[in-house]
């Protein structure tokens, strides 16, 4: 049941999924969905960190697997794949948009500071 | 007239010691700051391996309480964060860093990298760096070294003294016998003078006339060298000099001479032009004296001996045996390397060329074996009076 519904969600999602509407609604494409109980995007993104090691490396990774999605390509450990399903394919426009967005919000350099 | 060699002896030890003492303190003292830099160094290293523990610590606790920012505690060092590209997170250094090494250094400043296996908060390495301050051990081994220094100098020094002492002694008292020697001599040589000379008055027999002559001629011999001893040992300088005419005491010499002259058989031609020099008279006599005796002993019997005084030189050239050019080598040796006892000139050599640099002359030697040599004085406008 859960299955359907988020494709449901998402097919309504990708209606909106122009470039002219995407562009202020990152909260709208990703957040909205990913805040419930939908793994949290800011841990999502040290754990991709933390696998890639780079900012570049993570997001060239997470474009791949979004539009993509199989059990192998995952970052997250499989008991959440289990009870999530796997992720809805986004397209490459989206993609385009919202990781730049993404990765620029929990920006890690952002948040060290030498004292 | 021995200090000088002994004072040169002396230098030359102290030289000598204290040049490899200094060289083999600072040997020591740079062995000392090698080590001491290696252990600051170490330990060191060790400081900065507990601080990277310690930091990768606090990126795992972030990782997972990633809500809050992260502010890192430099204590001190300069700190690089770096992805797996090696590109920075966040980063004090501003230039390329070596990768390919672990711990290094760079201008005094230690550097050390630390590469994670898990990548917390995305970070692959940090490197993390601190300036080694090698002065403390600069003035630690200076306040060591130096006074150490300065001790095995004195012991030295002192080593020195009492090591010679002995020497000395010997020389003091070789000096005091030749002092105390020349004066005795004076009066037995002025009594078998005179006794001759009136020998020579009462003895009319010609075979007898001869042996008197050998005497006097022993005696005249015996007080050049008499004079000779006066000059080195008691000679009183600084005295003022004056003009003095030195066709004069040319004269003043050859007459003295003139026994001997007349023994030998020698014919004396002489061209002598008026000439004053500004000299001190007992330094020409001496000169002089040991130039012509010179040129009587080593001369032919029935020899020629030619005196040729200028206004710019003096040239006495005999026809005598000559000077071999290992003996001319020495004079030349000795006129320009200076003070030295050792070369065998005997006296009169000696004191010509003593004279000669006290008065700035120049020393000329024409001679070759068995063709008779020629000694030419020049001397500078300076002193012509
Ligand atoms: C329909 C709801 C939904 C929307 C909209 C959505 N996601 Fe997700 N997302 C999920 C679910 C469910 C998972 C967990 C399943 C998975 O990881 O494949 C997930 C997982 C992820 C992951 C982890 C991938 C992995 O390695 O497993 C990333 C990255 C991600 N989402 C990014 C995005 C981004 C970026 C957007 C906006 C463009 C977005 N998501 C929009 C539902 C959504």
């Amino acid at each position: 049941m859960a299955k359907i519904s988020y494709r449901l969600v998402l097919g309504i999602l990708l209606l909106f999924n122009m470039p002219a509407f995407a562009k202020e609604s990152f909260e709208h494409a990703c957040v909205t969905c990913h805040s419930t109980n939908i793994p949290d995007l800011e841990m999502i993104y040290f754990r991709y960190l933390q696998t890639h090691g780079s900012t570049k490396r993570s997001q060239k990774a997470m474009r791949l697997y979004l539009l993509n999605p199989t059990i192998q390509g995952s970052t997250l450990p499989p008991q959440v794949l289990k009870s999530f399903g796997l992720h809805p394919p986004l397209s490459p426009a989206l993609l385009d948009q919202m990781l730049p967005l993404y990765f620029e919000r929990y920006d890690v350099k952002k948040r060290i500071q030498f004292k | 007239m021995y200090e000088k060699p002994l004072k040169a002896a002396l230098r030359q030890f102290r030289i000598l010691y204290l040049g490899s003492l200094l060289l083999l303190f600072l040997l020591l003292a740079f062995l000392a700051f090698t080590i001491e830099k290696e252990r600051l160094i170490s330990d060191e290293t060790r400081n900065m391996d507990r601080y990277l523990s310690d930091l990768e610590q606090t990126l795992k606790d972030h990782h997972f309480r990633h809500f809050d920012e992260l502010v890192i505690n430099t204590k001190g060092y300069r700190i690089g964060l770096y992805d797996i590209d090696h590109l920075p997170i966040i980063t004090q250094y501003s230039h390329n860093l070596p990768w390919s090494e672990i711990t290094w250094m760079e201008k005094d400043v230690l550097y050390s990298r630390h590469d994670f296996s898990l990548y917390f908060l995305g970070v692959t390495s940090i490197v993390i760096s601190k300036k080694i301050e090698t002065t403390p051990i600069l003035i630690r081994l200076t306040s060591v070294f130096v006074p150490l220094l300065w001790m095995m100098a004195l012991v030295g020094y002192l080593l020195s003294r009492i090591a010679l002492k002995p020497a000395r002694n010997a020389f003091e008292t070789v000096d005091t016998f030749i002092k105390h020697a020349t004066h005795d001599l004076n009066t037995p040589i002025a009594a078998i003078l005179s006794n001759a000379r009136i020998l020579e008055e009462k003895i009319t027999e010609p075979s007898l006339q001869r042996f008197v002559q050998r005497i006097s001629i022993g005696a005249k011999t015996l007080t050049g060298l008499y004079e000779d001893l006066v000059y080195l040992n008691f000679r009183p300088h600084p005295l003022i000099p004056k003009p003095e005419g030195i066709k004069a005491l040319i004269h003043e010499q050859l007459s003295l001479l003139e026994t001997l002259i007349e023994y030998k058989k020698l014919s004396v031609m002489t061209d002598l032009s008026e000439i004053k020099l500004t000299i001190y008279a007992d330094d020409f006599h001496r000169l002089l004296n040991n130039l012509l005796t010179n040129a009587i002993k080593y001369n032919k019997p029935k020899g020629l001996i030619v005196l040729t005084l200028t206004c710019e030189y003096l040239s006495i050239k005999d026809s005598g045996i000559g000077l071999s050019e290992v003996e001319k080598q020495k004079i030349h040796e000795r006129y320009w390397r200076g003070e030295s006892f050792e070369t065998g000139l005997g006296i009169g050599m000696e004191i010509v060329i003593r004279v000669c640099k006290t008065y700035n002359l120049t020393l000329e030697i024409h001679s070759a074996k068995n063709q008779g040599s020629e000694f030419i004085i020049r001397w500078p406008k300076s002193l012509i009076a």
